[in-house]
């Protein structure tokens, strides 16, 4: 599991039947690593959310139909790490901000 | 296995049905393990108490999923998934801290035998580890 911050949704007219219905997030590591997991807690750009991995958790989540292994199981309220070298809250980088807002804003 | 140094608590309101109660732990650690992204922490489930700065062990997998369950006396078999979290009582969760560590002994200085490679720390080294440390910890990839 690892931590994550939202940069907006996904959308791709044509997918793979499973996601039907899914929406799905790109994401940022607080060390700039991307990724896409599917969320059904209702994510909004900018905020910290904790993701897990692989199809165990897919299946016990989403339904094994879904073809994405990475799924959002909560939304971060807080982080207690006084002196982290994880350094939270990472901000987005200028351009990932510019994204966000542009997908809020639709 | 993960060794790795508790350095945070995770609070969140909206989660998964079957995380209510656990205590989400932000562990960094301390040697590299090669995660599927680029990240340089861990969140595990704490079913021990372990608390910040303490250096814990984490399993990682299908493995403590099925120990959290047993833990809690669930059935580590869930039932069918249906659409959406609504009404699961299983754990989605993929790393647990099994451990808490006293003490850690290293053989002295392994990075002068030969063959051998000198232990790399992903963050500030370890007091344990200090009579292996590189001078400067680097990426440790």
């Amino acid at each position: 599991m690892l931590l994550a911050r939202v940069v907006g949704p996904v959308w791709g007219a044509r997918h793979a039947e499973g996601l039907n219905g899914r929406k799905v997030l790109e994401l940022r590591t607080p060390q700039g690593g991307r990724l896409c997991a599917v969320d059904a807690l209702g994510a909004g750009p900018g905020e910290w959310v904790l993701v897990a991995h692989g199809s165990r958790v897919r299946d016990l989540t989403v339904g094994a139909q879904v073809a994405e292994k990475d799924i959002i199981i909560a939304i971060v309220d807080g982080v207690d790490s006084p002196g982290s070298p994880l350094e939270l809250p990472l901000e987005l980088t200028e351009d990932d901000d510019a994204r966000a807002r542009r997908r809020a804003s639709r | 296995m993960i060794l790795g140094r508790v350095v945070g608590e995770i609070w969140a309101t909206r989660k998964h049905p079957g995380l209510a109660g656990a205590k989400l732990l932000v562990v960094q650690p301390h040697l590299w393990y090669g995660p599927p992204f680029e990240v340089a922490h861990l969140v595990a489930i704490d079913t021990l108490g372990a608390g910040e700065g303490e250096d814990v062990i984490v399993c990682l997998g299908e493995p403590a999923r099925k120990w959290l369950a047993h833990c809690q006396g669930a059935a580590a078999e869930a039932p069918a998934a249906g659409p959406g979290y609504a009404g699961a009582a299983w754990l989605p969760v993929e790393a647990a801290v099994m451990a808490i560590v006293d003490r850690v002994d290293v053989g002295a200085a392994p990075a002068e035998l030969p063959g051998q490679r000198p232990l790399r720390f992903i963050g500030p080294v370890p007091g344990w580890a200090a009579v292996n440390a590189p001078t400067s910890p680097g990426p440790g990839k």
